[in-house]
């Protein structure tokens, strides 16, 4: 879910709770509200009352009975005056809701009754209102109000939206262009994202200050490499030079040239252990550019073709099943090619005369798997946990042991994950599995 | 063929001096950028061999000078510090080829007869031996106008030693040469011995080969009487 509409559905429920608990108290208040302005209303008609009979006298409207009283036409109202005795009138209330019999229909009343003396005699004055008038005044207003509130809750749900969306704005633009759109090594020239809010500008410079560290932390690694390759290779450099020098010379007799060549074969491994570990250390710090788009097919074929002597040599048969039109983005030509040079080269040097070896390739959903099957003496399953460790030994002799150290690290570096099946005399097969989606 | 050598390790450059003289390079030495843009501003060079850590500068400053005024110049660059985007860098600057250390000096040669091959285009690309024409620019093999077809390996092993005629090669050196910067990878020490017998059996059918010789304990020689 989006921070963006996280935030809203935060805003819209923290509204929805308000606007709820407004709902429930809403008929109470709009009931105590309405009470309120009738119990006024009909204190005002008292006084009104009182007026007429000041003006008019009370004998007026009484026309020498007890009683006197009038309704309006649908029985909303009604105003009566009774002669009392003193008695009944303890206990009175001033306002009270009560029922009346009014010209024979029977309804609820919200009555304001007033107790006036006349000529030595009590009078009580009521004047109700029906409650069915009252109740539907308060329903009204409480639909009305329910509609206004619905309205402003939509409006401010609207408003939520593209504020909170103009307010994480700098935040979408800071992921896109730090995160998204960098890549290694990062281009540290950039200006700061524009932005009010203090958390992103310290967010912006948070990730600014760790590219540059990484990038910094990248430049120490490659210069020591360069160096330690330098201060490495220049002196085997010499003596190898000097060897090849050495050998040149016509007086030189057979028992020497073959010493000399032997610290040539010596100086040779040397120098093979070192660019191995400079080549590992390179891979490992991310040196090679992962932007080859690599043909798998035509890479295979060429390195079978490049070891096709030896394979005759052995008379070792070569089965290539990989798809001809596949593509993999985002390698190194260089590295891939290093990487299956290296398995097929072990394939067909560990295996017997008139082997084989398998190489294939299939889906298993979204993962492609290349699988290089040999015929040869395989490897024993101790030496299995150490195959990939710098320096292991096992099999043959006059090796660095470092070879599947570099076919391990190249793996690492494009996310390949690689497996190690074999049995003693039968053969090994090695599964090369990486994320892709099928064409 | 003139060439001048930019490398500030004393022990290394006379040794390449002393290989390069012996096959009639006229060669000069200097160690620092300073003076190899003094010289370089006086005389004109063939070939520029040119070493990357210098301990005044870096060598491919030297090699921005010479791409402004000596544009005709080989230019290449020798260097221990295998540094990708160096390499890049440097052949993009517009050296012809990019040598790293540790090479053999047989390498050297060869590198610089290819691009002089490459760049002039000149005569005497095609040797002949016993019997065999060998064309080192269409890569090609002859007996009395059959043509052979040999893998790349195999041309690449027989070019190598005919361009270092009269010389033993060492196995290791042979196959440096033919797989580059993939000679890293743990070679088989057979991989050289089975390209040569394939190579033998291969011409052989048409003529002898006793001018390929194996050289006990060290390896191949082609000998070519001058």
């Amino acid at each position: 879910m989006k921070l963006n509409h996280k935030l809203n559905v935060y805003f819209a429920f923290s509204k929805l709770i308000i606007i709820g608990l407004f709902i429930l108290l809403l008929p109470v208040i709009f009931n105590w509200y309405s009470i309120y302005t009738i119990d006024k209303f009909l204190r005002l008609q008292r006084n009104e009352a009182f007026q007429n009979i000041k003006a008019n006298g009370l004998d007026f409207y009484l026309e020498g009975s007890e009683a006197y009283g009038s309704y309006t036409m649908l029985k909303d109202d009604y105003i009566a005056i009774q002669r009392v005795v003193p008695d009944s009138l303890i206990g009175l209330k001033e306002i009270e809701d009560q029922i009346r019999i009014i010209d024979r229909d029977t309804a609820e009343y919200r009555i304001l009754k007033n107790v006036f003396t006349h000529n030595k005699k009590y009078y009580i004055l009521e004047i109700g209102r029906s409650r069915e008038t009252i109740e539907l005044y308060s329903g009204l207003l409480q639909h009305a109000g329910l509609v206004l509130l619905l309205i402003l809750f939509f409006i401010t749900i609207i408003l939520d939206f593209y504020c909170s969306r103009r307010a994480l704005k700098p935040f979408w633009s800071i992921i896109d262009k730090r995160l998204v759109k960098q890549k290694f090594p990062f281009d540290l020239n950039f200006l700061p994202i524009k932005t009010t809010t203090d958390d992103f500008i310290f967010l912006d410079a948070s990730l600014k200050a760790l590219m540059e560290s990484t990038t910094k932390a990248f430049d120490r690694e490659r210069e020591f490499t360069a160096n330690a390759s330098h201060e490495l290779l220049t002196p085997i450099s010499i003596v190898r030079s000097k060897i090849e020098n050495m050998m040149l010379d016509k007086d030189l007799n057979e028992k020497q040239a073959l010493k000399l060549s032997e610290m040539d074969n010596t100086l040779d491994r040397l120098g093979r252990i070192v660019k191995s570990l400079l080549f590992l250390a390179r891979i490992d710090s991310g040196q090679y550019k992962k932007k080859d788009t690599v043909k798998l097919h035509k890479v295979l074929s060429e390195i079978v073709s490049e070891l096709r002597p030896m394979l005759e040599n052995k008379d070792i048969r070569i089965h290539l099943a990989i798809q001809e039109d596949l593509q993999l983005g985002g390698m190194n030509q260089e590295l891939i090619f290093h990487l299956f040079y290296n398995l097929i080269n072990n394939a067909i040097r560990y295996n017997k005369t008139g082997g084989s070896i398998g190489i294939r390739d299939q889906y298993v959903g979204n993962t492609y798997r290349i699988t290089i099957t040999d015929t040869g003496k395989g490897i024993r399953k101790d030496d299995l946990e150490s195959i990939f460790d710098r320096f292991s030994h096992h099999g043959g002799s006059g090796r660095h042991g470092l070879g599947m150290s570099i076919v391990k690290s190249i793996a690492e570096y494009f996310d390949i994950r690689i497996k190690i099946k074999s049995k003693l005399h039968q053969g090994t097969t090695i599964s090369l599995s990486m994320q892709h989606h099928r064409i | 063929m003139k060439v001048l050598l930019v490398e500030n390790e004393h022990a290394l450059s006379e040794e390449i001096v002393n290989f390069l003289a012996e096959l009639q390079y006229d060669c000069e030495t200097a160690n620092t950028v300073k003076a190899a843009i003094s010289i370089l501003a006086e005389r004109y060079f063939d070939v520029i061999l040119l070493d990357l850590g210098l301990p005044d500068g870096d060598g491919l400053d030297v090699l921005k000078d010479i791409k402004m005024d000596q544009t005709d110049s080989i230019v290449v660059i020798l260097s221990a510090r295998g540094d990708i985007e160096n390499r890049i860098e440097g052949l993009e600057l517009g050296a012809d080829d990019y040598l790293p250390k540790p090479f053999s000096l047989a390498e050297l040669h060869a590198r610089i007869q290819a691009i002089i091959r490459r760049k002039f285009a000149t005569n005497g690309t095609v040797f002949q031996i016993g019997n065999f024409s060998v064309d080192i620019v269409m890569r090609m093999v002859y007996c009395k106008d059959q043509h052979i077809s040999l893998y790349r390996k195999e041309f690449d092993i027989l070019s190598y030693l005919i361009l270092n005629k009269n010389r033993p090669l060492s196995r290791s050196q042979l196959y440096e040469h033919v797989w580059g910067d993939l000679s890293i990878s743990n070679g088989d020490s057979n991989y050289i011995d089975v390209h040569i017998k394939n190579l033998r059996k291969k011409l052989t059918v048409y003529a002898p080969v006793d001018w390929l010789e194996s050289v006990r304990g060290i390896g191949y020689k082609v000998n070519l009487s001058r």
